[in-house]
C-alpha cells in the first residue's frame, strides 16, 4: 500500500574495511523528503528470488540537502542485504526505497540525550545528533568499536562533536570498555538510547531498569523483521459456527468472510487502520499489516483480516 | 488519581512534604530504611524555588520523588520537579485536604472556582450559566464549562 | 448551483452508524480542495481571524519548523493541483507565492519567520478553505500544538490546545470504554510520510453557519428550537467534514485538515438513495450519539420530515 521513491546511487564511500556509505539522490532530480532524527527507510533490492526488503537508518552528513545516506556493514557470511549492497550496487544504479519512517524518535521532554552505540549501531545517532545540534540541545555519545580503524565515521564525529563524544576501542593498548555502569552517572531528565548488537541492547536495558530508570527514558532501535511476499492459500475455521472456509491465494481473509455473510467491519483494506481486526484462537499468523505493534503481532492472538494470512489453518473467534 | 504507593527498585528516594503531608510519608521512610536505599526527607517550610530546583536537578537517574501536602504546595513542587527533569513516571503525589477546581467559561474564557458537587454555576465574569463537565485541560488546569440554550 | 453532487457522502454500505476507525487511504494525496465557495469562505475566515484571534489560532513556540513544513506541503499541493490559480517561484531561498483568485502575491524567505507578517501556519491557512491542525508527536503521544480553526463543529481550539489525542476525544460517548481511542491513536502514530489518509465525519446543524464555535453556541444553538417538520428541509443542514491526515517527515508531526461542507436537507434528499439511507441511519442512531451530536432537540421533527418525503417518492 505504501508509496515508494525512486533513488539513484550518487556516491559510494568506503568508511572502513567493512562499512560502505551510500549517498542516494532522487532519480528525477527533485529533492528527497526531509526526515527527523532516528528515521529509517526500507530498501527494496531486486533479487533473483524476489524483492528483498531491508531497513537502514538514514542520515545526511553530505554538504547538500535533499539526499539520503545509509551505511551498510558487511555482515560475516551474509547472503542477504549487506552482501548485495557491498557487491552488487554501483554508482548510477536506480533502486526503490520507502519514504522515511521513524520508530526511534528523540524524546521531546528530555533535558539531555545520551546515546550508546556499538559498531554499525552508530547510524541512527548520526541524524539524531544533527537534529539536536541544530536545536542546540544537550547530548553525549558513547561509541564502542574494535579499533579506531574499524570505527565508522570516527573522523566526522570527532570533528563535528568534539565535546560530546567518547570512544571506546576494545583492541590494542589502553583498551577501554563501554560498560553499563556508565548509566549511573546521568542526571535526572536524561533519556538514553541504545543501538548495536542485541546483547548490548539487552545489557544496557537491564542495567538501566535495575538502577531505577523508568522505561519511558529508555529507547532502543528496533527494526521490523523483513516481510515475506509469497502469499499462500490457507483455511480458517469459525469458532462459533464451526464453518470451514478456504482462502485462495488471490483473496484476502476479509473478502472471504464478507462473501460468507460474516460482517467484519473494515475501512482501508490495506492493513493500516486496524478496523478489520479478528481474534485468533489457534494457528500461526503471517502478518502483512503496518498497524499492529510488534508485540501484538508476536502474541499471535489477533490479525488484520484485510491483508494478513494464516500458515495452514487458523481458528477464528467469530 | 493513582494510589499513593511505595515504588520499589529505585536508587534513591526523595520525600518532600509540608507540615500537613509529612505523616503520610513515615511508612515509606521506614520502608526505604529497611531496603537500605538512600533517601532525603525534607519538610519544605520556606525553601525558595531556586533552592528546590537546584536540589532537584542535581539528582541522578533512578531517583524517585514523593510529594505530600496541600494542593498549592503540591502544584508548586511538582512544577519545579518537572522543570528540573523529573517526569510523571518518577514521582508520586498525595494531596491533603481540598483541591480547588477551576472551570473555564466557554464564552468569555473567564476562570471560576467550583467544588465537586456543583453541576452548574454562573460565570462570575460574564454572567451566563455554565454546565460543569469532566473535559479537562492541563494547559489551563481547568475543566470546561458548557453553555446551554434552554 | 449547489446540488447534492457537491457534498462528499459520509456513509458506507451499512445502514447502521457507529463509531469506528473509518479512515481510508487518500489516493490523490491532495490536502486541499477548492470549491465554488472559495472566495466567500476565505474572506469569512480572515474576518474571524481578525476579530477573534484567540478563538481561531493557537501555536506553541516549538512548532515553527513544522509550520514551515505545512507551508511547503500546502503550497506544493496548490500549485500542483490548481496550477491555473496558484503560482510559486523560488529564487535562492526566496519564495514568491501568488494567489490568482485573491490577486495577492506574498514574498518571503522560506524558513525565516521574520519575513512573514504572521506565523507560517496562520499565513497559509488564510489561502485555503480547510481548517488546519498540527498534532506533534512527542514522547509517544500526539499533542495539538498548533491550529488555525474557524469552522469548528462546536468545539474550542482555545480549550483543546496542547491536549493529547485522548484528552481531545474524551467528550465522545463510548470512545474510551472499548479501546477504540487507543486503536485510533495507534493508527495515527503509524501514519507514514507519502501515505496520507482521509476520513469523513457527519452531523446535522440547525441553521447554516460554518463558524459553529463552542464560544458562540448560545447564539447559533437557538435555531435548534425552531425546527419543525415543515421547515426542516430548509433550516436543517447536513454537515460533512472531510478530514485528511499527513505525516510531516521532518518534524515527525501530523497535519490534520478539516474541510467542512454543508447542504440543506431539502437538497440532500433530492438524491433518493441518500434519503433512504439517512432516514434509516437517523432512526437507528444510538441515543448517546445523537445526544452528543446535538440532534436530540429536533431529531423527531427531522424524522417526520424525512418520512413524509419518503412517502412522496
Ligand atoms: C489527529 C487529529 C484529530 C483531531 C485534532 C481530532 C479532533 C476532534 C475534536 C476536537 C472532536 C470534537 C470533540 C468535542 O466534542 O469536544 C472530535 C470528534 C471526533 N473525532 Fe476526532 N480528531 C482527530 C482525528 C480523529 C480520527 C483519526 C478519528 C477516527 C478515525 C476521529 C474520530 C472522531 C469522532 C468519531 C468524533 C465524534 C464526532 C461526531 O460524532 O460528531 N478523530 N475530533
Ligand atoms: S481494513 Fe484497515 S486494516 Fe484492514
Ligand atoms: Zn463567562
Amino acid at each position: 500500500m505504501h508509496s515508494k521513491l525512486q533513488v539513484r546511487v550518487r556516491n559510494i564511500i568506503e568508511e572502513t574495511s567493512t562499512i560502505k556509505r551510500f549517498t542516494l539522490e532522487a532519480n528525477d532530480h527533485s529533492m528527497l523528503p526531509y526526515f527527523s532524527g532516528g528515521s529509517h527507510i526500507t530498501t527494496f533490492l531486486p533479487y533473483p528470488s524476489g524483492t528483498l526488503e531491508r531497513q537502514y537508518s538514514i542520515f545526511n552528513i553530505s554538504p547538500e540537502s535533499g539526499l539520503f545516506e545509509i551505511a551498510v556493514h558487511l555482515a560475516d557470511g551474509s547472503t542477504g542485504g549487506s552482501r548485495f549492497w557491498h557487491q552488487n550496487v554501483q554508482v548510477g544504479d536506480v533502486l526503490s526505497v520507502s519514504y522515511p519512517k521513524n520508530y526511534f524518535p528523540l524524546s521531546f521532554q528530555a533535558k539531555r540525550h545520551v546515546f550508546y552505540a556499538a559498531g554499525i549501531g552508530i547510524t541512527p545517532f548520526l541524524s539524531m545528533m544533527a537534529e539536536l545540534a541544530e536545536k542546540k540541545s544537550s547530548f553525549e555519545l558513547h561509541y564502542a568499536a574494535k579499533s579506531k580503524e574499524q570505527c565508522g565515521f570516527y573522523d566526522y564525529i570527532s570533528k563535528t562533536y568534539p565535546h560530546q563524544c567518547h570512544f571506546y576501542f576494545s583492541n590494542g593498548d589502553g583498551a577501554k570498555r563501554l560498560l553499563p555502569t556508565q548509566l549511573l552517572n546521568h542526571r535526572i531528565g536524561t533519556h538514553v538510547y541504545f543501538c548495536g548488537p542485541e546483547n548490548l541492547i539487552q545489557d544496557f536495558t537491564t542495567a538501566a531498569k535495575s538502577y531505577g530508570y523508568p522505561s519511558f527514558n529508555i529507547h532502543a532501535e528496533r527494526f521490523a523483521p523483513p516481510q515475506k511476499k509469497e502469499q499462500q492459500a490457507f483455511q480458517v475455521k469459525i469458532k462459533r459456527s464451526g464453518k470451514q472456509l478456504d482462502i485462495p491465494v488471490n483473496s484476502s481473509l476479509l473478502e472471504v468472510l464478507l462473501q460468507h455473510g460474516i460482517n467484519v467491519p473494515f475501512s482501508c483494506r490495506a492493513g493500516g487502520c486496524g478496523t478489520c481486526e479478528v481474534r485468533v484462537v489457534k494457528g500461526q499468523i503471517d502478518h502483512y499489516d503496518s498497524f499492529l505493534t510488534e508485540e501484538e503481532q508476536r502474541s499471535n492472538h489477533m490479525m488484520l483480516s484485510c491483508v494478513s494470512r494464516g500458515k495452514g489453518r487458523l481458528v477464528l473467534d467469530l | 488519581m493513582k494510589e499513593f504507593l511505595y515504588t520499589k527498585g529505585k536508587r534513591k528516594y526523595i520525600f518532600c512534604a509540608d507540615s500537613k503531608g509529612a505523616e503520610l510519608l513515615y511508612n515509606f521512610v521506614q520502608q526505604a530504611m529497611e531496603d537500605k536505599v538512600p533517601f532525603d526527607f525534607m519538610i519544605i517550610g520556606d525553601k525558595s524555588d531556586a533552592f528546590l530546583e537546584h536540589w532537584y536537578s542535581q539528582q541522578k537517574m533512578g531517583t524517585f520523588l514523593y510529594l505530600s501536602g496541600q494542593w498549592e504546595f503540591i502544584k508548586r513542587l511538582k512544577k519545579l520537579a518537572l522543570e528540573a527533569g523529573f517526569s510523571e513516571y518518577e514521582m508520586q503525589i498525595n494531596i491533603v485536604g481540598q483541591i480547588s477546581k477551576k472551570l473555564v467559561c466557554c464564552e468569555c474564557y473567564g476562570v471560576n472556582e467550583f467544588i465537586d458537587d456543583d453541576l452548574h454555576l454562573t460565570c462570575k465574569h460574564c454572567g451566563i450559566v455554565l454546565e460543569v463537565s469532566s473535559h479537562y485541560s492541563r494547559r489551563l488546569e481547568a475543566y470546561l464549562g458548557y453553555t446551554s440554550i434552554s | 448551483m449547489i446540488s447534492h453532487f457537491s457534498l462528499p457522502y459520509p456513509f458506507s454500505d451499512s445502514n447502521v452508524y457507529k463509531y469506528s476507525n473509518n479512515a481510508a487511504l487518500l489516493h490523490t494525496k491532495n490536502a486541499i480542495e477548492l470549491t465554488d465557495r472559495y472566495l466567500d469562505e476565505i474572506s469569512l475566515k480572515r474576518e474571524l481571524l481578525t476579530k477573534h484571534p484567540e478563538r481561531c489560532y493557537h501555536s506553541s513556540p516549538h512548532t515553527m519548523a513544522a509550520q514551515w513544513e505545512i507551508v511547503d506541503l500546502i503550497i506544493n499541493n496548490l500549485v500542483t493541483y490548481y496550477p491555473d490559480k496558484f503560482e510559486l517561484e523560488k529564487k535562492d531561498g526566496q519564495w514568491i507565492f501568488s494567489n490568482l483568485l485573491t490577486k495577492e502575491t506574498a514574498s518571503f524567505k522560506f524558513g525565516d519567520r521574520t519575513t512573514l507578517e504572521i506565523e507560517p501556519l496562520d499565513f497559509i491557512g488564510r489561502h485555503v478553505q480547510e481548517d488546519l491542525i498540527l498534532m506533534m508527536q512527542r514522547d509517544g503521544d500526539l499533542i495539538l500544538d498548533a491550529g488555525q480553526l474557524c469552522f469548528p463543529a462546536n468545539w474550542s481550539l482555545y480549550f483543546n490546545s496542547e491536549m493529547n489525542f485522548k484528552e481531545i476525544h474524551s467528550p465522545i460517548p463510548g470512545f474510551q470504554s472499548d479501546f477504540l481511542v487507543d486503536r485510533i491513536l495507534q493508527f495515527l502514530m503509524r501514519i507514514e510520510a507519502g501515505t496520507p489518509w482521509e476520513r469523513k465525519n457527519w452531523s446535522l446543524m440547525a441553521g447554516s453557519r460554518l463558524d459553529s464555535s463552542l464560544e458562540t453556541f448560545s447564539e447559533w444553538g437557538q435555531a435548534r428550537k425552531r425546527v419543525t417538520k415543515e421547515n426542516a428541509g430548509e433550516l436543517v443542514h447536513f454537515r460533512v467534514e472531510v478530514q485528511k491526515l499527513f505525516r510531516l517527515p521532518k518534524s515527525n508531526g501530523i497535519l490534520f485538515t478539516i474541510h467542512s461542507h454543508m447542504l440543506s436537507l431539502e437538497k440532500f434528499i433530492q438524491h433518493t438513495p441518500w434519503l433512504e439511507q439517512f432516514y434509516a441511519i437517523l432512526r437507528e442512531l444510538p441515543k448517546a450519539i445523537y445526544d452528543y451530536k446535538g440532534i436530540s432537540l429536533y431529531r423527531e421533527q427531522v424524522l417526520d420530515y424525512l418520512e413524509a418525503e419518503l412517502k412522496k417518492r
